[in-house]
Parts: C-alpha cells; structure tokens; sequence
C-alpha cells in the first residue's frame, strides 16, 4: 500500500509541475484534498490514476476516498485484487 | 415516467417538427405547447434514464410554482442546482412562480454565497445535497426535490431592480466577486431559438450535456433549446470523469454532446465504442487543441463544433467545424462588430468585439458600479473582454483578452477576489495573483508578501472560501514582494522571486 501511496503522491507532482509536493507523512483523511489542487488539476489526476492503475472510478464511490492518499490506495488495492481474482 | 429507451423508440414527429413560440411568449407558454405536441416522449431524464415525459415535465413544474408561491418570501432566491431533471423542473418551476431564481455555481462556498445573497437581496436559497454548501449551518427544509434542500435566509435588503426579470445568472465579474445579470423570459426564449436554429436540432435529437445547468454552455444550448425541438436532454448522473462520461455516452447514444474541451481531452484518451449514433459535438469556453479535435474525428468520425456565447448577452456564434480555430458565424439575430482599441494593433482587423443579440441580459441584480448600461455603446452593443476580428465570410477569431480575468479550462476567474480572500490572512502584507502559462495552459497564480504564512495555510483559507476552481495553482510566498521606487509591486519582476 505505501508503494501505490508513493506512487499516488508522485503523480500529483507530476501533474502540477512539480509545484505541489505532498508529504510522505500526510496520507490520512482529506490529505489529498488538504493539497489544493483546483478542479482541473483533480479531474487530470483522477484519469492519471485510472490509467496508471488499470481501473476506473465507480460513479457512486464516496467522496472521501477520492480526498484521501490511504484510502484511495486501499480503493486500488481492492480493484486490483478484484480484477485479478 | 420515461426511459431512455423511450427516446429511441417513440414514434418520430417530422424531423423538422419544432414547437414556435410566439412572440412575447414566457418559458411556461413554451413548455406548455411542447407538453402538447410532445406529450409522453421523454424530456429530460438522467443518464440512468429517470427523469420527466414533457407531459410531467409540465405538471411538475406547475405543482413546483405553486410550491415557491405558498414558500418564497420574496423574490429573489438563490438557486444552487446539482446536475439532474428535479434541477430544471425547480428552475422552470421558481421562473413560472416569479421567485427570479439566480443560478449560483454549485462550488461556491457558504462565505461566496453569503456576499451574493446580500448583494442581491435574495430571501431563501434552494441547494443541491451536491453543492458546497452545508445545510445543517442554515435553518433548512426539505423541499419536493428530494435532492434539493430549501432554507430562508436572515433579513436582507428588498431587490429594486427585478422588474420585468425572469431570472439571474452569474459573471465572474472584474470588481472582487461574481455578479448577478438579470434576465427576462423572453431572453431566454430567444436564446434558445438561436441555438435551435444554428445546431438544426429536431425532436430525434438526444442531447447529452455535460455542462453544469448554472454554465452558459448548458443554459444556453442544452435546456429551453432542446425542449423548443421536442428533443430529449440527458444529464450526466456520475462525476465528470472521462471513464463515467464514456459509460453515459454508450448507454445514452446521444447524437449531440456539448462540453468543455478538457471532457473531450479526457474522452479521447482510452474511450471506444462511443460515437454511435452522434451526429454533432459542441465545444466552447476554451481554445480545443487540433491533437483532441483529430483524435476525437478518429474516434467519432465528426469534427468538433464551436460555440462561443457570453454570460452577458447568451449565445453568440457557431462553427461547424468549417474552419478550425475560428468560433463560426454569428447565430441568428446576433450582430457583431469589432471596435478599434488603442493598445492593440489593427493592423489585421484586430479590436474589441462588441455584440447585440435578442438574449442580452437587462440589468445587474445588484446595486454596485460599473452598471450594465456602461457596458453598452450607444446603440445596445455590449463591450465585451474579447479581442478578435472578422473575416470576409463573416466568421469571428477570438485573438485575447483585455483586462484582467483568467481562463482556467473555461472557468472564468476574477483575480482581484481571490487576492481579496487571500488578503485577509494574518500576516500576509500583500498579494497578487494573476494569470500565468504553465505546460498544460492558463493557471492561476498567487504571489503572497508574508514572513510568517506557508503554503499550506494560505491553501487551508482559501480552500474554505473560494470555491475549488479558483483556488491558486502556482503559490509563491516570499518575505517582501519585489516593488518599484512609487511603492508599488513590480509586477514585472514576480517570477524572478527565488531565482
């Protein structure tokens, strides 16, 4: 989980230029949201990682999963072991 | 109620079937005699397929003005909708009662709507469970729209300048926050009549919008348009990523698709199988890269319309594809001429352009200079932001802007509100924010004088009172901001800080 974490976290420098720098240490609830990204910046990280990871966001998943680095790992995690069941 | 499978399956009136208002005609007379052409055809339904027959569409809203008459004290009301039919049966519903509904942007914060509610003196606000704001801060109620929440607000100020005003809509304004255009019925009416015209649609048409209802690009060419043609609208029920996009879009098989650019940026990166049965795709609110218009031709086997309308006078002109990189020929009864403007060269026709359409808005809602009025030439005109200059067939090249507002992917941002917002953090000195080009366009950048705030903080504030599209992309904080020898910020030297 701290591998997709890392990963999650390196996207959002990506697509920001490297202007927003997450913290290693910040994955709890609302970290990701707490980074300030604007709408566009969200939407192009949202496709990233459905790329990245091979999956696509459910159109009822909570909100909090898509505002938090752990939980949005663990989302990944659980798609991905359903995909490969 | 309708499914979508009805849209496909009920019997075709003649493709060229369109219900004509007469002139003079309000929303609901336009309503009614679709609801009597078109009766049980679907009218606007979600992309699950629940939604309204135009024959519920109109009981639906009759029972929903009666329901803002008994409820309303007084016009008007702040309207924040979310993205489904309940949404446009409760617009048609509080323009039907006279409540002057102002469509505010769902992302708005409850410190953004506080100031546009007491500027315009709106008496209630009837939100979206999806929206920003947080009904358990308000005295609220439920309303008949189960995702719809209703409260009053504390006294305000009575509107004097709803006379003849149907309902608002919102700019963002160069002057620290958004503002509030007041429009008739019969603005709307001919708004959509424009659109009508120009896109050719017909009661065979489905037109999936993927515009929120409050952005001109939905209003203007996905609401009272549609319902003129007997055509269905279809509303995107998921999040506005591609991957939900595209699972509408196969379910839905819509033959017209309007959204912003950075949809089909994102539609044409892994969809497929989503081109069936389209017959038009309309884009507008930013410049679409010839890469997204290629790949999307690739994939759909269609070009990529423009449409490009302002807030302040509805829609403007359209292109059909023919010529990539202008945005088309002005609609029907819009008047465009370009006005000479000292700073730019003419050299090449280039100059202000200046619009008159049948749709222009009648007034600000609110009592605050510049009036709308200054922003007319003598002859009705309205000065617009854009630059741009005309061809020989009469197509319009939008070429900048003037003044101050940035673009992000089609959101329009007043820089001085967001410095304002940032302004009042303690221990910030001074702010600029402003325009600024990164990799992947136009972002909105924050140069922040503090010695004690970081990063994280003026993102915290902003966060809280800034809805999430304004917020700062680029923030760079430094001791002292670089100034000239009057005082004043170097705004020349900005993006030397830290080298």
């Amino acid at each position: 989980m701290n591998e997709i974490i890392a990963d999650l976290m390196k996207v959002v420098t990506d697509i920001t230029e490297g202007e927003v720098q997450p913290d290693p240490a910040q994955t709890g609830d609302d970290s990701i949201r707490n980074l300030g990204l604007n709408s566009l910046r969200m939407l192009n990280f949202l496709v990233t990682v459905e790329d990245m990871f091979g999956i696509e966001w459910e159109d009822d998943l909570p909100e909090s999963v898509l505002g938090s680095f752990e939980q949005m790992a663990r989302y990944i995690t659980e798609q991905r072991d359903v995909q490969y069941a | 109620m309708p499914t979508l499978d009805d849209t496909r399956t009920a019997e075709p009136a003649d493709a060229r079937s369109t219900t004509e208002p007469a002139a003079g005609a309000a929303i609901l007379d336009v309503l009614r005699a679709a609801a009597g052409t078109y009766g049980d055809k679907p009218a606007v339904v979600d992309s699950t397929g629940a939604g309204y027959s135009y024959r519920e569409f109109l009981a639906a809203i009759e029972a929903g003005a009666a329901w803002f008459r008994d409820r309303a004290p007084r016009p008007p009301v702040m309207f924040v909708p979310g993205n489904g039919p309940d949404d446009v049966v409760a617009l048609y519903a509080a323009i039907t009662a006279g409540s002057v509904p102002l469509v505010a942007d769902k992302t708005w914060t409850a410190e953004e709507c506080a100031r546009i509610a007491e500027a315009t003196g709106a008496s209630a606000v009837l939100a979206s469970v999806d929206s920003a704001l947080d009904r358990t801060t308000l005295p609220a109620t439920d309303s008949p729209w189960p995702k719809l929440w209703w409260a009053e607000l504390g006294p305000t100020r009575r509107n004097e300048r709803l006379d003849g005003i149907g309902f608002g809509r919102f700019t963002s304004g160069t002057t620290g926050m958004p503002r509030c255009l007041g429009f008739t019925q019969q603005a709307a009416v001919n708004a959509a009549n424009a659109w009508r015209r120009s896109a050719e649609l017909t009661d065979r048409d489905t037109v999936l919008c993927l515009a929120t209802l409050n952005n001109g690009l939905a209003f203007n060419t996905s609401l009272l348009s549609v319902f003129l043609s007997g055509a269905t609208l279809v509303l995107h029920a998921g999040r506005p990523i591609p991957s939900s996009i595209a699972r509408s879009i196969r379910k839905v098989q819509p033959t017209v698709l309007t959204a912003f650019p950075f949809v089909f940026d994102g539609l044409v990166r892994g969809s497929s199988d989503i081109g069936r049965g389209l017959r038009l795709s309309v884009s507008s609110a930013a410049p679409l890269s010839p890469e997204t218009a290629d790949a999307w031709q690739a994939l759909t086997g269609l070009r990529i319309c423009d449409y490009y309308g302002l807030a302040e006078v509805g829609p403007v002109t359209f292109n059909d594809s023919s010529a990539p990189g202008s945005v088309g020929v002005p609609l029907h009864g819009v008047e465009i001429v370009i006005e000479p403007v000292a700073e730019v060269d003419e050299a090449d026709g280039r100059g202000r352009v200046l619009v008159r359409t049948a749709s222009m808005a009648a007034r600000y809602l609110d009592e605050r200079e510049p009036f709308f009025a200054d922003s007319l030439t003598d002859e009705g005109f309205l000065r617009s932001k854009d630059l741009g200059r005309l061809d020989e067939a009469g197509r319009l090249w939008l070429v900048g802007r003037l003044g101050q507002v940035v673009n992000v992917a089609g959101r329009k941002i007043d820089p001085t509100e967001v410095a304002n917002v940032i302004r009042e953090l303690p221990g910030v000195t001074e702010v600029v924010v402003r325009g600024e080009q990164s990799a992947s366009g136009e972002l909105l950048a924050a140069y922040v004088e503090s010695t004690t705030v970081d990063r994280a903080a003026v993102v915290a504030h902003c966060r809280g009172r800034l809805a999430v599209y304004k917020l700062p992309q680029r923030i760079t904080i430094a001791g002292s901001l670089p100034r000239n020898a009057a005082g004043k910020v170097n705004s020349s030297a900005l993006s030397t800080i830290g080298e």
